[in-house]
């Protein structure tokens, strides 16, 4: 690939910036929101680099009051529930394995604190890889060893581990396997609204997820709840565009007023469309309505949708991806027999209407006083944590939202701490 | 014992960053108890005992320990660093390069004029030697062009699989040519001084990246690695040592940990009370180029926390930074005045920042108006994945 075009033109322009700010500011103070007892507008991103590029361009502190920005389950390595960081760690502890990972995930402490950079210090085979067919290259070199790859993302990294299996296959390389912990970003929106848990007035959709899904994928967002959806690039133009767009139309078409036409929509299904609620593209320079279907074909053709756990979610139906019996030759988890097989649900299985019991005290780090199953739902901002930026810190993290770089707490602490933010 | 939650060595601890200064304070520190180590600057200070200087033919002053009449310290400048970078050859230089131009650049931000290296090579079984070859001739090139000669040296040839190809450890001794009160420390770093960089950061951080097998992307960008020396001699010349407060050469942990560990030298003063110093960077001011953003934002990794081989931050006092600056562009026209020391409870932007008070922050103040929070490097630097 060619790094050579990157151009942020316009998308960094200050003044448009500003401008967009401005607009902002007004359409919020017209709106009255965060003000006389009014609840500001909540628009939640659920998308690490999101994440890390509203904290990078500090734009939390130049947005008006009426407007809160929060983060939702975005990041990839957060959501990895504990169950299978342990099966990572016991692939990583095998000997004659090598356990092929993003970065980001050497730091996660599984269910006793242990992490895979640990594991490597004490002798495991670990390697960072940048791409998946950097994974299988490595099992070519290395006949006489089973590569694994740590398969951890949404829609986003999914095409490329699939794409690795693929070739893996027409290569004839035998010996890689993938441990597909990947995710589907759309089940765990639907999950979150479904609850009622916290006020969602709009979510800003991740620009490469819908590069991949289409901007179609994130339709029943506006169909079913009435809730505002903008699909958004990663510059800070892209994003106040973005954020326009929403207070612009929550201030024309009031929640309340719709979300009778939403009631009556998720009654009748089959009638698509709310007159006054799409999902809206910022993004077109990379995003088209029906998303990237070769990426699709991939997924389709390598993996099958199943139940899966979210770390502070619990379980939802339909939103991981496992990889087809067909290709069960490469599947790490049926290699090493790691865990009962989970059949897939009907796609018209209904929504869950309240979050399980795991969810609220979503683990083990739970007792600990770790609230990042509550950050990963937006209940509550990383400094209303009472560890935040006291005993959880980037050096000794107690929760994967801190861990992580494009975890919430990470991006709060790096870029946005004070320590009159700290402590809740 | 433990360091960084973990009783065994991980990589993060050698990384430049947090876990390798708490490596420092917990372990190494302790255990060797030396002031001038203590300080955690660029390069040490080693004291001529007063017979030696004696049997020179000079005369010394006891307490301040500085040769009588002159006021120039009696102490060598020594500074030590081991080069493992992977892989040995990279565009824009290799580990020869590396290993005399890292040492002697140290010596030059603390101030001191460098004047003998020693060289260790750890050598791995097999390491052809035509590599070998060219790694060390680069060095003694890099070497004869500071004018260093290499005085002292050793060769350990180890089996193969026990090292990578080949680790080199360098060594180098300077001195101070002028009065002791002017040698750079941060120290002397005050309120109103301004920061300044001596060209465009990140470049040797994606040029090695780049050069890692798999990492897939082509870039023309090339290591900044380069000796640093003659850019330092001539902003002392036209500004004057005693304008010079302090300086850092941009390493593993990138301008920003440079940067932040100049704001906590400042910040812990002398010993004493805090005092009340933190930094203001206009990210607008600092230059990356365009191939190695391009590069950092396609592995989603942050320029200002890149490794950089060849760059060097400096903070002077105000009326000096104009020609410093103007003298650096003379070098790197991407030089730049990239901030500002401020008293954090007095000063205006200090204040809204730092509502609290605190010191040795470092806050990069965005080309949007908003800041953002500058650290030290929390580990080795991950592309994202979403």
């Amino acid at each position: 690939m060619s790094t050579a075009r990157f151009d942020p033109g316009c998308w960094r322009d200050p003044a448009l910036a500003r401008r967009l700010l401005q607009r902002i500011a007004d359409v919020c103070a017209q709106a009255g929101w965060g003000e006389a007892g009014r609840p500001p507008l909540v628009v939640m991103e659920i998308c690490g680099t999101h994440t890390m590029a509203i904290a990078r361009w500090g734009l939390r502190s130049l947005l008006p009051s009426g407007l809160r920005l929060i983060s939702g389950p975005g990041c990839p390595v957060c959501v990895t529930d504990d169950g299978q960081m342990d099966e990572m760690m016991a692939l990583a502890r095998r000997p004659g394995v090598i356990v092929a990972t993003y970065g980001d995930l050497l730091k996660v402490p599984d269910s006793r604190g242990q992490t895979l950079a640990q594991a490597r210090a004490a002798g495991a085979d670990v390697r960072v890889v940048y791409s998946p067919l950097e994974a299988v290259e490595l099992a070519r070199q290395l006949p006489e060893r089973q590569v694994v790859l740590l398969g951890v993302g949404f829609e986003t990294t999914a095409p490329g581990a699939a794409l690795a299996v693929v070739q893996a296959k027409a290569m004839g390389v035998n010996n890689f396997f993938l441990y597909s912990a990947h995710r589907l970003t759309p089940p765990a929106m639907r999950a979150l609204l479904s609850t009622g848990e916290q006020r969602i007035d709009a979510f800003l959709i991740p620009g490469h997820v819908s590069a991949v899904l289409g901007e179609r994928a994130f339709a029943f967002l506006a169909e079913e709840f009435g809730c505002g959806a903008v699909v958004a690039g990663f510059e800070p133009v892209d994003i106040l565009a973005a954020l326009l767009q929403i207070v612009e139309e929550a201030a024309a078409h009031p929640v309340a007023e719709l979300l009778a036409v939403g009631e009556a929509r998720r009654d009748r299904p089959a009638v698509c469309g709310n007159a006054q609620r799409v999902v809206h593209n910022e993004y077109r320079r990379a995003v088209r309505p029906e998303g990237n279907p070769r990426a699709q074909e991939l997924m389709e053709r390598v993996f099958r949708v199943v139940d899966a756990d979210w770390r502070g979610l619990g379980r939802i139906p339909a939103s991981g991806l496992a990889l087809r019996p067909e290709w069960r030759a490469w599947d790490a988890q049926i290699r090493w027999d790691l865990r009962l097989d989970i059949p897939p649900l009907p796609s018209s299985s209904p929504p869950p209407t309240t979050l399980p019991p795991s969810a609220t005290c979503l683990d083990k780090r739970a007792t600990s006083g770790c609230r990042c199953g509550h950050v990963l739902r937006g209940v509550i901002t990383p400094p209303e944590c009472p560890l935040f930026g006291r005993v959880c810190t980037p050096l000794q993290p107690r929760g994967p939202c801190m861990v992580s770089s494009e975890g919430a707490c990470a991006a709060y602490y790096r870029y946005e701490w004070r320590q009159d933010l700290a402590g809740g | 014992m433990g360091i960084g939650g973990s009783d065994r060595v991980q990589l993060a601890h050698g990384e430049g960053g947090l876990f390798t200064r708490m490596l420092e304070t917990e372990l190494f520190l302790p255990a060797f108890r030396n002031q001038s180590l203590a300080e955690l600057g660029d390069a040490g200070l080693a004291w001529l005992p007063a017979a030696a200087i004696a049997g020179m033919g000079a005369a010394v002053r006891g307490e301040t320990r500085t040769v009588v009449a002159t006021s120039i310290p009696a102490a060598v400048a020594v500074t030590t660093d081991t080069f493992v970078v992977s892989p040995i050859q990279f565009p824009g230089g290799d580990l020869g390069k590396l290993a005399a131009c890292g040492t002697l650049n140290d010596l030059a931000v603390a101030g001191a004029r460098p004047f003998a290296l020693t060289v260790g090579f750890v050598l791995e079984e097999g390491l052809p030697f035509a590599t070998l070859e060219a790694i060390v001739h680069s060095l003694a090139a890099a070497a004869q062009q500071a004018g260093v000669p290499v005085v002292a040296g050793d060769t350990k040839v180890v089996r193969r699989g026990e090292a990578d190809q080949l680790y080199i450890n360098t060594t180098g001794l300077g001195y101070w040519p002028y009065a002791e009160a002017h040698i750079p420390h941060p120290g002397r770093i005050q309120a109103g001084d301004m920061v300044l960089v001596s060209g465009d950061v990140g470049r040797h951080g994606v040029a090695i990246l780049a050069t890692r097998a798999g990492v897939g992307f082509d870039t023309s960008v090339t290591s900044d690695v380069d000796w640093i020396g003659p850019e330092v001699a001539a902003v002392a010349e036209q500004a004057g040592w005693e304008a010079i407060h302090a300086m850092r050469d941009v390493t593993r942990g990138g301008l920003a940990t440079v940067v932040k560990e100049l704001a906590l030298a400042a910040a812990a003063g002398a010993g004493e009370a805090t005092t009340g110093l933190a930094f203001v960077l206009d990210e607008a001011s600092i230059s990356v180029d365009p191939a190695v953003a391009a590069a950092a934002e396609w592995l989603g990794l942050d320029p200002l926390y890149l490794p950089c081989e060849g760059r060097w931050v400096a903070v002077v006092d105000a009326s000096a930074a104009p020609l410093a600056l103007a003298t650096l562009r003379q070098f790197h026209p991407t030089a730049a005045i990239i901030g500002q020391v401020v008293d954090a409870k007095n000063n205006v932007e200090g204040r809204c920042l730092n509502e609290v008070g605190q010191t040795g922050e470092v806050w990069l103040r965005t080309p949007l108006g908003s800041h953002r929070r500058l650290d030290l490097l929390a580990g080795e630097p991950q592309p994202r994945i979403c």
